[in-house]
């Protein structure tokens, strides 16, 4: 079969092309080893604190301080004891503690900057703390009283295991500029010319560049999640579950590539318009950080906004709840099927683009036009 | 005669106001060579593309056995093979891979595909770089490659688009004898600026100019058409002077030789048509002496095809 010919070509001139393979697999690799030594620190943090007890009058709360712990044995609070009011000013401004607690004035007070996320966490679960240990000391009830669940044993998750899977979205979305890059080459080389004189028709042409990518997102997928593996990515999910919705969202991805490629007449073109179009995806799909969206619409209960037209945007959720979450086909399966709906459309338009620009015989006029296919 | 296997019916094609190709109509029978003539800009190009479906006529149509090429028929598109002007290869795909790639391409079976494969590029010289990467070869072999590409599935018709341009001499003369094989087996149709080759090698020539057939028949016909006889050219040491006057001395004092001169003052060079110019050189440049002009280097030469060419396209350059 055609199809699996064009493939096979696609596949050997990229296996002959190492900078090209390298670039594709070692850029997604370079952002994952950044995102790595960024992100190392796990979410549920162990939080310093800077406690001043002139008196040693709060000597039992800070011993229950020391001793809390997470579900998987961490401390959740690392204490210095500094002797001043000054220090305790200095070591907030040096940010060497994430809250101050102080015993002085004959209560509890807790001291930090309001700005900084980690004081907001540290400070929630210091109140929460104390709150069921002056409760208990007074013999009254604690009438608010937090309780933190750890959700599939995310306690241990760091922030590298939130945007790992964002990497591998990045790495299928460079399926973007790759394949309008092979198209765009096949006009410059004239390439195309010759496959148009050939019965070969438009959706084998197209469906056999579509199976190379495809193969491809599968490699970068995989190595990518070894990858992630190997620098501390703790795993929940399936990765062959990974691995299918990484081939849903790279369907979009070629689409998107055929269409970058239907406007371009050269590869260079192809390859820059295509880059922008995979970047504006990455930071919509909030692979790299998250983005806020409002929900303008309900489907099956789910909230739906603007950027969940971008395939990625669910490719981004559903891969985080998988491989980050634990989740499963069903749960994940709301989003999947959006992306794969939405991937058909991109697809769809993009193989109609590529088809109206370049696989038509030239000069059509007053509606006549040759269908090569 | 022989069968029609490919005719233009009142083709035209415009791009905005240009007229590449002006109701061009015209009938090319199997097995012969048909040379495509044109100065740059003619519209050859533009005609070959139409009579291999990549371009759609505003008007008119191409049947190729009968049928018309842009009905999207896939068999009917097989019957030709294009080799396109410039170099068309997969830079990374070997000599064979290719070859064998277009075969399939065109419907042939992976076996049947390497096999044409393998004799062509035997044919072609290529045998022994038959593994090697396209963008490996030199621009000769590419240009052998690009050839033999239009020849893997077979086809009934072969259209060569300037085959010889940028070949070294070597690989003009293979590219040449190939062409010459193909002869009687396919009907070949061969666009080249190369006046020799198309003299060699083509059994009817059409010269094209402004979209438009000025001229075609055979070789021999074409030459005929300017006139019986060879070309006598003699460069004028005083020719600069007044180049009217000089032709009028010209025409007076060889009007019992010849009744065809011309005189190209640009280069001070006088054209003399007349049979039998060789018997009749000494008296031609007696005669020329004695109307007071002065002869320079003198050469005959056989009517050729560039003279057709030039006589109908003119002397101005193009693009």
């Amino acid at each position: 079969m055609k199809l699996w010919l064009v493939a096979r070509k696609c596949i050997l001139e990229l296996l002959r092309e190492p900078q090209l393979l390298a670039l594709i697999l070692v850029t997604p690799l370079f952002f994952m080893l950044i995102t790595a030594v960024g992100y190392s620190s796990p979410r549920l943090a162990t939080y310093r604190l800077a406690v001043y007890d002139p008196d040693g009058s709060g000597e039992a709360l800070v011993e229950q301080i020391e001793a809390a712990r997470y579900a998987d044995g961490r401390p959740v609070f690392k204490i210095t004891r500094v002797d001043d009011p000054q220090a305790v000013d200095r070591v907030l401004k040096d940010q060497t503690a994430a809250l101050a607690v102080d015993f002085s004035q004959g209560d509890v007070g807790i001291r930090g900057d309001a700005t900084s996320m980690a004081f907001t966490r540290a400070s929630l679960a210091l109140e929460n703390l104390l709150g069921t240990a002056l409760a208990e000391q007074s013999g009254e009830p604690q009438w608010i009283r937090v309780e933190e669940q750890a959700l599939d044993a995310s306690g241990a998750q760091t922030e590298f295991d939130a945007y790992a899977p964002g990497m591998m979205i990045f790495a299928i979305l460079l399926i973007i500029p790759q394949t309008a890059m092979i198209l765009g080459r096949e006009l410059r080389w004239g390439t195309l010319r010759r496959l148009r004189l050939t019965p070969l028709k438009t959706w084998e042409l197209l469906g056999g560049v579509s199976l190379s990518q495809m193969a491809i997102a599968v490699a970068q997928v995989s190595v990518l999640f070894l990858a992630a593996l190997v620098m501390g990515f703790h795993n929940r999910g399936s990765l062959l579950l990974a691995i299918g919705l990484g081939l849903i969202l790279s369907f979009s991805a070629i689409g998107m590539g055929f269409v970058v490629a239907g406007f371009s007449h050269k590869d260079s073109d192809a390859l820059n318009t295509g880059s922008v179009f995979t970047m504006l995806q990455v930071f919509i799909s909030g692979a790299f950080f998250p983005m806020p969206s409002e929900p303008l619409f309900k489907i099956a209960g789910h909230g739906l906004g603007f950027f969940d037209l971008i395939p990625a945007t669910h490719g981004m959720l559903a891969l985080q709840q998988v491989l980050s979450g634990g989740a499963g086909w069903s749960q994940v399966a709301f989003r999947a099927t959006a992306m794969l709906l939405l991937s058909l459309v991109y697809f769809g338009v993009g193989a109609w683009v590529f088809r109206r620009f370049h696989m038509r015989a030239d000069g059509r006029r007053s509606g006549r036009c040759i269908r090569l296919c | 005669m022989s069968a029609i296997v490919l005719q233009t019916q009142h083709l035209t094609k415009r791009y905005g106001k240009l007229t590449a190709v002006k109701d061009l109509t015209l009938e090319i029978y199997e097995g012969e060579v048909f040379g495509f003539l044109g100065p740059n800009g003619a519209g050859k190009t533009t005609s070959i593309n139409l009579m291999c479906g990549l371009l759609e006529p505003d008007s008119g149509q191409v049947l190729v056995r009968g049928k018309p090429i842009h009905n999207g028929d896939a068999e009917n598109r097989s019957r030709v093979g294009v080799c396109p002007q410039n170099i068309v290869l997969w830079e990374r795909l070997t000599c064979f891979e290719q070859l064998q790639f277009m075969g399939q391409m065109y419907g042939l079976s992976a076996r049947q595909a390497g096999q044409n494969s393998r004799r062509l590029l035997e044919e072609l010289d290529l045998v022994e770089k038959s593994g090697q990467l396209a963008r490996t070869l030199s621009g000769g072999m590419q240009r052998r490659l690009n050839v033999a590409m239009a020849l893997v599935h077979d086809p009934e018709i072969v259209v060569l688009d300037e085959p010889e341009a940028g070949l070294d001499p070597q690989s003009r003369v293979k590219v040449r004898e190939y062409i010459q094989s193909l002869a009687r087996r396919k009907t070949v149709i061969l666009t080249t600026h190369n006046m020799d080759e198309a003299e060699r090698v083509a059994d009817r020539i059409a010269i094209i100019d402004h979209g438009e057939l000025l001229v075609l028949d055979t070789p021999e016909c074409l030459k005929r058409r300017l006139g019986e006889g060879d070309v006598v050219e003699i460069r004028l040491l005083n020719g600069h002077a007044d180049p009217a006057g000089v032709k009028e001395a010209a025409c007076r004092a060889l009007s019992a030789i010849s009744q065809d001169v011309q005189y190209d003052p640009a280069g001070g060079l006088l054209r003399v048509r007349a049979l039998n110019a060789v018997g009749r050189l000494s008296g031609l440049v007696e005669s020329l002496a004695e109307a007071g002009l002065q002869p320079g280097e003198v050469q005959v030469r056989a009517n050729t095809l560039e003279d057709v060419f030039i006589q109908l396209t003119g002397r101005r350059l193009r693009e």
